[in-house]
């Protein structure tokens, strides 16, 4: 095609490798939901790659979804009888943000469906990158441990809480306290992909989402997620990345002060229609691909934290009904990062990239030095 | 006297146990679910080995890599369980509260909605289409 280097064969290798991900088998019904940025040859390719593994596959294509996200929000019935009637769901997102998140779920917990959410952007060449290579086993491996890290101690029913500690020579200082029953995590928690669960293509985020306590101030590098950010540099990503001058995070209490430049403007702007917990923290995750490319997924990115205010909508956790109508993120390159004073990051690098068990299941697919080397930014 | 919840999910998870869907559904995992009733008693279920035992008192503190905590009221438990609601409406009601936020435990929410659906004798819903 003119204007399009890339054929079909070029991004078959990281459309198989998503079939490890999600586990297709043959004879599933497998729905491939798409957006209108999503270029057809992506798409085409995961449809062959399902094909290859005996699956039955259908593709959807709708309008981005990117804050649709929001309570109450409802997909047109197509999708929703699609994703419901599927025993597999690959969602191509051209944003990296919710969408739908109570039919998703509905899916999943009553539908006993699976989910693999690949995060894109709209660039067939995200899927011809080293990232999209990242071999399942090695980033459940890597995902699990960082899980276990942040959970240790923990039972249920229990009233444990923990501490996590960022801290960065960019001025980032921030205390949190949280109950290690609410890490959250995905698919990657077992080996094998079960109903109910999902999966982000190569590389999930491992987070909190429920904090007792937060003090302290994050300086953010970027921002990502929302469709509002598609107007700041650079135009029509949703990642911003560099800022103008630095956005300023402050908390008191879990609760959150916002300082900075128009960045800072447009998140204080987002966060003021999200009712009374919108400026509570909400989230901080890390990504664990190294080779994740920013410009397109730096939630993805090992090392990368990612921070958010608000809540996460309809699936408020507990009965005190800290709910709010945003989410709002940025995100911070490198820092150390420490759990109840252990190491999980340290200069940017995760501790778990030179733990013996994780090396010894990277060297079934190469070097562990080459596949743990940090692509740069 | 209307039955305890405990009496209500006991017998659930029995129908299922009898036929032979809900027996492949319960050896699925070896799970330990504690149910929180703000406004009652708390009790919970032990599945392993495709064993079930429901219990009306909270479960002894587990690791979380085996146990479960499930946060609601008696009605939302009863709408649930009666098949007027299903899970997944409630937690979006915000009726129900799992103990996990995202998606870290829902295979256990997917199994527990699974089994109590067969107990129901309702088909699972993704065995409408």
């Amino acid at each position: 095609m003119e204007g399009n280097p890339y054929r079909i064969v070029d991004l078959l290798p990281a459309a198989r490798n998503m079939m490890d991900y999600c586990q297709v088998a043959r004879d599933e019904h497998v729905a491939i939901f798409a957006d209108t940025l999503i270029p057809t040859l992506v798409t085409q390719a995961v449809l062959a790659a399902v094909e290859e593994r005996g699956g039955n596959p259908v593709i959807l294509i709708s309008k981005p979804g990117g804050l649709s996200w929001r309570e109450g929000a409802e997909p047109p019935q197509a999708y929703k009888l699609a994703m419901y009637s599927s025993d597999v769901v690959i969602q191509l997102k051209s944003v990296e943000a919710q969408i739908f998140p109570r039919v998703q779920e509905t899916a999943m917990l009553e539908h006993d469906v699976r989910m693999l959410r690949v995060p894109l952007g709209n660039s067939v060449e995200a899927l011809t990158q080293e990232w999209a290579l990242m071999p399942f086993e090695v980033m459940q491996m890597v995902t699990r441990k960082i899980y276990d890290q942040w959970t240790s101690g923990a039972t249920s029913p229990g009233e444990a809480t923990k501490t996590i500690r960022v801290e960065h020579s960019n001025g980032t200082e921030l205390t949190a306290t949280y109950d290690p029953r609410y890490v959250i995590h995905t698919g990657f928690l077992l080996p094998k992909l079960m109903p109910g669960q999902w999966n982000q293509f190569c590389g999930a985020t491992v987070g909190i989402e429920l904090f007792k306590d937060a003090q302290g101030i994050v300086v953010f590098d970027g921002l990502h997620g929302e469709e509002d950010y598609k107007m700041l540099p650079p135009i029509g990503s949703d990642v911003v990345h560099p800022l103008s001058e630095p956005v300023r995070w402050i908390f008191e209490d879990r609760r959150c002060r916002i300082e900075g430049g128009h960045e800072a403007e447009l998140i204080r702007r987002l966060i003021a229609g999200g009712g009374e917990y919108a400026d509570i923290l909400c989230e901080i995750a890390l990504g664990v691909n190294p080779k994740a490319p920013l410009s397109t997924m730096p939630t993805r990115r090992s090392g990368v934290t990612h921070y958010a205010v608000g809540s996460t909508s309809g699936r408020t956790p507990t009965p005190e009904e800290e709910s709010a109508q945003v989410h709002t993120h940025g995100h911070l390159l490198s820092c150390n990062l420490y759990v109840d004073g252990d190491p999980c990051i340290l200069d940017g690098r995760l501790v778990v990239f030179d733990d013996a068990e994780v090396r010894e299941v990277a060297a079934k697919y190469g070097d562990p030095d080459k596949i743990f080397e940090e692509a740069p930014f | 006297m209307d039955k305890t919840l405990p009496e209500i999910l006991d017998e659930l998870l029995r129908r299922a146990a009898s036929t032979v869907a809900g027996r492949e559904t319960l050896l699925r995992y070896d799970h330990t679910i504690n149910f929180e009733v703000l406004d009652g008693t708390p009790f919970h279920v032990e599945i392993a080995g495709g064993k079930v035992d429901v219990s009306d008192s909270e479960a002894d503190p587990g690791p979380i890599s085996e146990a479960y905590n499930i946060i609601s009221k008696e009605d939302a438990l009863r709408d649930w369980f009666g098949g007027k609601c299903r899970y997944s409406d409630l937690i979006h009601e915000h009726r129900m509260y799992p103990q996990a936020s995202h998606t870290t435990k829902r295979h256990i929410d997917n199994w527990i909605v699974k089994l109590v659906r067969l107990g129901q004798g309702k088909p699972g819903l993704r065995d409408l289409y």
